[in-house]
């Protein structure tokens, strides 16, 4: 139900924002700029260009933000537009894969089922070395706690198609765990 | 942990331009909006230049019912069009090309069993450009309707949303030729009206295509 109330508040804050309010504005930006920058972080694995793009993304939402009708979920719609300004970026830049340096960016809860393979920082950095297409899938239903419906809604992919990489994704990192020494994993966490 | 601030510079940007604005209306509307100038080019075409030659030898059901039914094959490929600008109700592109091949193999199928009934007149291959370009003249309107719609959402994969617009518009397009051109050969539904659609269908994702690269620049 939290995800619910947390959706509606969400829902409120952009329909008060497309009546042209700053405060919903600033609403919006302080409940997603985390989870958006983490999410830019797995295109380009550097904090600061994720910084850089968030900040891009923001500027795209608000010229977009005639698109978006109430009452469906805003989280979709402002992902789409962040992958949309993440794609771009790296088209035109060409830009290479970084670092790795995720210490810097701001903490997102992360789920049980998530928890149960390792630490936050074990797990963000075992994602790196998984394809695009499965990190995506991962942060955006493990992490973020999309539906699969709503995944697919952002990538083009039919919900299916998002679970069975989610699941493939999962599975690999799983197996990265356990080749990189669960042991350690198991020791970082007690 | 204290909720973040807004950058200065961002705040200024997004400030400077607040003014309410209206949410774009839903993909059904839009779609209607795109059909609406189809059923014209359609009601002026068949009205104004009259039916195939034939059309007495070929049944309703054939004529009439599988013309509406290739309008409502148009109409589906408009509103995916349609869909598909809007960032976060991306068309999976499995179910794009299935509409696409679906609408495709039906126009095929209705020209086959046309031919079946009433082989038509006959034409020279070459000749059959000039269909060509009537699909492709009579396409235009909703296309460029239907573009207009796509650049004033955000479609996120332009050249999927002007691909499908370009299908959409010919698939609209064929349902008036269907009841116009009086050569149901399958060499010449197949080189020029299918070829219509196709072209119809690689303008739009050309157009979506450099629509998306120039608004990226």
């Amino acid at each position: 139900m939290v995800r619910k109330d947390d959706e509606q508040k969400l829902v409120d804050l952009m329909t008060s924002y497309q009546q042209g309010d700053a405060e919903a504005f600033t609403g919006l930006y302080q409940v997603l700029k985390a989870p958006l920058q983490r999410y830019l972080w797995t295109f380009v694995r550097n904090t600061t260009t994720a910084e850089d793009l968030a900040q891009e993304a923001f500027l795209q939402i608000h010229r977009a933000r005639h698109t978006y009708t109430s009452p469906r979920p805003v989280r979709p719609w402002v992902y789409a537009i962040s992958r949309h300004v993440a794609l771009m970026h790296l088209r035109s830049k060409r830009r290479r894969k970084e670092s790795l340096a995720f210490e810097e960016l701001p903490e997102i809860p992360v789920p049980p089922e998530m928890d149960r393979i390792g630490d936050a920082a074990t797990v963000f950095t075992l994602m790196a070395k998984l394809p695009q297409a499965g990190q995506e899938v991962l942060m955006l239903h493990h992490l973020l706690g999309l539906s699969f419906q709503e995944v697919g809604d952002i990538l083009g992919v039919a919900p299916g198609t998002a679970k069975v990489r989610a699941h493939r994704a999962l599975k690999t990192l799983k197996e990265l765990v356990t080749d990189e020494g669960g042991s350690d994993v198991g020791a970082n966490r007690s | 942990m204290s909720a973040p601030t807004v950058p200065e510079e961002l705040l200024k940007a997004v400030t400077d331009d607040l003014q309410p604005v209206t949410p774009l209306a839903p993909v059904w509307r839009r779609t209607l909006w795109a059909l609406a100038v189809s059923a014209l080019v359609f009601a002026t075409a068949v009205f104004g230049f009259g039916l195939r030659s034939d059309i007495q030898s070929i049944p309703t059901w054939l004529g009439w019912g599988c013309s509406a039914i290739e309008f409502l094959a148009a109409a589906l490929l408009l509103g995916l069009a349609l869909r598909e600008s809007i960032p976060g109700r991306s068309v999976p592109l499995g179910s794009a090309f299935a509409a696409l091949s679906a609408s495709i193999i039906y126009q095929l199928a209705v020209g086959y069993i046309t031919w079946r009934f009433s082989p038509g007149e006959f034409q020279a291959f070459g000749q059959g450009m000039s269909c060509m370009m009537s699909d492709t003249m009579l396409a235009l309107p909703t296309f460029l309707i239907t573009f207009w719609l796509i650049v004033r959402a955000f479609p996120t994969r332009a050249w999927m949303a002007g691909l499908l617009g370009g299908a959409g518009a010919a698939i609209a397009s064929d349902a008036i030729t269907h009841l116009q051109c009086p050569v149901s050969d399958m060499r010449h539904v197949l080189a020029w009206h299918t070829g219509a659609v196709i072209l119809m269908s690689a303008t739009g994702a050309l157009a979506g295509y450099a629509w998306g690269r120039w608004r990226t620049k």
